[in-house]
């Protein structure tokens, strides 16, 4: 599976002074997710990390915020291609994301690309999770509809 | 109301260059399909259709002007989705200086 899906977003590009095995590691085992994916606002207690690392299998984590909040992520992986490529889907948020890990020199260059899900994979309940984001966003930039245009 | 099926479509229609070209020229100000057709190197029928997929999507809206139908970009749901994309940068972004830390020091305990 290509990371340079029609109609993908670029996300975040960056170049780790480390092996493609090692990211790979950082990215596939309980510990690697735990020491990074809470990014600098939250931690991630290890042992909350699951992985199950195969097509169609989950991987789950609680994201614990400063203030001891506690919210449970869920993933399902779509493709697993050590050590270069995973894909794996947020069904909350309707979000598929492409990780890919190219070897460079004595580093690694890491791409993170993403896309809304196809409607067909796309559960009831994930739908309106993700309606229900979109129309805080509506609220937020207070849009205002002219009715003299059609769509 | 913002429904999940537009904003796919809105991101999958961005996909073309063809549309985002389009997308670029109205940001300019509005432009009948006859106008948005001279650059390319495409028939007005081409142009129609790709403005028929940005309209479906909610990226753009016409409106009736006498026998001209021109076409307006909807900078509101450029503006949603420019937020959303921004919203995961800022996450991953994040996320991977952490991750750049995690293996600079995982290395140095090798």
């Amino acid at each position: 599976m290509s990371a340079e899906l029609h109609g993908d977003e670029l996300i975040a590009r960056r170049r780790l002074a480390a092996s493609a095995e090692r990211v790979w590691t950082a990215f596939t085992t309980p510990a690697g997710i735990a020491a990074f994916w809470g990014g600098s606002h939250a931690t991630v207690p290890p042992e909350s990390v699951e992985v199950d690392l195969r097509p169609g299998g989950e991987f789950a984590l609680d994201t614990r915020a400063p203030g001891g909040a506690t919210r449970r992520l869920r993933f399902v992986y779509v493709s697993v291609v050590a050590p270069r490529e995973l894909v794996f889907d947020e069904p909350v948020t309707g979000l598929r994301s492409t990780v890919t890990i190219r070897p460079d020199g004595d580093g690694s260059d890491l791409i993170v690309h993403q896309r809304h899900l196809p409607p067909e994979l796309r559960t009831a309940q994930a739908a309106s999770g993700l309606t229900s984001i979109l129309e805080a966003l509506d609220l937020h930039l207070g849009r205002t509809r002219n009715t003299m245009w059609s769509r | 109301m913002t429904s999940v099926l537009e904003l796919d479509a809105a991101f999958a229609a961005l996909g073309d260059p063809v549309r985002r070209a389009l997308v670029a020229r109205l940001a300019r100000g509005d432009a009948t399909v006859t106008e948005l057709a001279e650059p390319f190197a495409l028939t007005q029928q081409a142009i129609s259709h790709h403005v028929g997929v940005l309209r479906r999507c909610g990226l753009v809206e016409q409106r009736r002007d006498g026998a001209s139908r021109p076409c307006r970009l909807r900078a509101d749901r450029l503006t949603q989705l420019s937020t959303w994309i921004d919203d995961q940068r800022r996450v991953w972004e994040d996320r991977l200086d952490v991750l750049e830390r995690h293996l600079a020091d995982d290395g140095t305990t090798r």
